[in-house]
């Protein structure tokens, strides 16, 4: 029997009858971070990294949660789990679990990147790695984020300087905080939509992010020419959004690496930014586990699993109920 | 080739007509002049005629990247267009000074009679130290398909604002049978001879010429 199964309600331990990052309620669920299709609603129980604890109450209301530190190893029935960093989002985690010598990992999402907001991504030793692999082509490599973050600033200065309101948008938790911790505040004021500030105050007793200010119905256009505003993609188009006045529209996220995809958005401005790992970071991660098993779970699944079975990995995919399109989850924000 | 690759990255990264002119004309202001006719044939549908088979780029492209071929080919599958798949591919940072736009087209020109392996020492170096953009913009010129959401009266008008000589006037230049390789912009655009006018099939724009 193997330590982690796949089942209707989520990835299950048999021995230690509990979910990871399960779409279904149940009696106890390790959670992986944050974003709502990890962290669902509905257990009795959850048990994540710390960080996540104000998270989870702030998404998914009254919950009983407990917090752990990052390896802080704890027994469920003689197997023993713990949470490793994952550089996802802040808080992210990778979870392994290990039972009478054997290892498994589940990565949640991750990437291998720095980005300043989150504890950086460390491999873990494993048999099996359970891994996303959202952008799992050769295709998606990305470039030094300092460069991005520089194009970004640029952007901004440039719309300043013609009194245009900037309007860069990222999903809710995690880009949009990255984004914000490398804004240059020099350059003019930042404000926020109501969804990027709660998460943002969520945030502020682990990380220092430059000062923001709140849009409410009695902004004014006038205030908001030549300064920047942080929101979800889903204000695109939207009435709100028409309320900023005259705006230069921004998106960070590593589908705009293509060109395609850039032109269906029809922002102003797309920066390729993502807190997801390459086709390199991926590989690297893979290799550093020293694992002999990985399961695609989501992404280019069979694609790179058939890729990495070629390569000496006895490789496979399993459906799961994590959003291979990070798109769907911006909708929904 | 790095000026031009520029205007196309800002061109395709806005919606905004004011903003396309607005960067074409600044491209036909400050780019050398046998640069800029030649940004006026591809913007105008005067593409060289493509050298080299697209099964053979593709070829060609997985074994650069050494990738195998199955996964080039889903990769092509998903981003949905060749010139940018390889343009992603080829994880090369580019050299310091590219080819000017001109001498990039007339060696694409040049290529067409030589040998296949000729060719492909060409281009396989073009990929490698060209930078990501510029390899983009190689290959469209390459593959001929150059569709980057600028008309040619859009075209038309940055020229006019760049050179002040009237819109209809240079549309009526514009017209017909011209090569950059076979005349000039000033030629062309600036001075046409006027034995020129007596070609035209629209009798009414006489009296403006």
């Amino acid at each position: 029997m193997p330590l982690l199964e796949f089942t209707s309600k989520g990835i299950y331990c048999k021995q230690a009858d509990v979910y990871l990052d399960p779409w279904r309620g149940v009696d106890k669920a390790l959670i992986s971070h944050g974003h709502s299709d990890h962290a669902r609603w509905g257990s009795k129980r959850y048990i994540t990294h710390h960080t996540n604890v104000p998270i989870l109450q702030h998404r998914l209301g009254k919950v009983v949660v407990t917090g752990k530190k990052y390896k802080e190893t704890f027994r469920i029935n003689g197997v023993q789990f713990s949470f490793h960093p994952a550089g996802h989002v802040p808080g992210s985690s990778q979870i392994r679990a290990e039972y009478k010598g054997e290892v498994w990992v589940f990565t949640g999402d991750y990437k291998t990147q720095l980005d300043g907001i989150s504890t950086p991504y460390e491999p873990v030793h494993c048999h099996t790695f359970i891994t996303e692999s959202t952008f799992g082509l050769p295709v998606f490599r990305w470039e030094d984020p300092t460069k991005i973050h520089q194009q970004i600033n640029q952007w901004w200065a440039a719309n300043q300087a013609e009194q245009t309101c900037s309007l860069l948008m990222g999903y809710s938790l995690g880009k949009v905080q990255r984004l914000l911790k490398h804004l240059d505040p020099s350059i003019g004021k930042i404000y926020t939509h109501g969804a990027t500030e709660q998460m943002t105050e969520v945030l502020r007793p682990f990380i220092d992010f430059p000062k923001t200010e709140l849009i409410t119905p009695a902004t004014s256009k006038k205030v908001l020419e030549g300064n920047l505003v942080l929101a979800p993609p889903a204000v695109m188009g939207s009435a709100w959004m028409k309320k900023l006045g005259r705006v230069s529209t921004g998106y960070a996220s590593g589908w705009m690496a293509f060109r395609g995809a850039r032109r269906r958005r029809a922002v102003d401005r797309a920066f390729v930014l993502s807190d997801h790992a390459d086709w390199e970071g991926l590989l690297s991660a893979i290799k550093a586990t020293g694992c002999e098993n990985v399961i695609t779970t989501h992404g280019y699944t069979e694609l790179f699993a058939q890729y990495l079975n070629e390569h000496g990995w006895n490789a496979r995919t399993q459906k799961t109920q994590y959003a291979s399109e990070t798109e769907e989850i911006l909708s929904a924000e | 080739m790095r000026r031009f690759a520029a205007l196309i990255e800002t061109l395709d990264g806005t919606n905004k007509t004011t903003k396309k002119v607005a960067a074409l004309t600044q491209y036909f202001k400050e780019a050398p002049k046998v640069d800029a006719l030649w940004a006026v044939a591809l913007l105008s549908h005067r593409r060289p005629s493509r050298p080299v088979t697209t099964t053979l780029m593709r070829t060609w492209a997985a074994e650069l990247t050494k990738l195998p071929e199955w996964l080039f080919e889903e990769s092509y599958h998903i981003v949905g267009d060749l010139a940018e798949t390889i343009a992603l591919l080829v994880q090369k940072e580019g050299t310091a000074s590219p080819p000017s736009l001109k001498d990039c087209i007339e060696e694409i020109i040049a290529l067409k009679p030589k040998t296949e392996e000729e060719k492909k020492r060409y281009i396989l170096h073009q990929w490698k130290t060209l930078s990501h953009l510029e390899r983009f913009v190689f290959n469209k010129i390459l593959t001929g398909g150059f569709r980057i959401g600028v008309s040619q009266k859009l075209m038309t008008r940055a020229l006019s604002k760049a050179v002040r000589v009237d819109e209809t006037i240079l549309a009526h230049r514009l017209m017909g049978q011209w090569s950059p390789q076979t005349t000039t912009f000033d030629q062309l655009l600036l001075h046409p001879i006027l034995k020129i006018k007596f070609l035209s099939p629209i009798p009414f724009f006489w009296h403006t010429l």
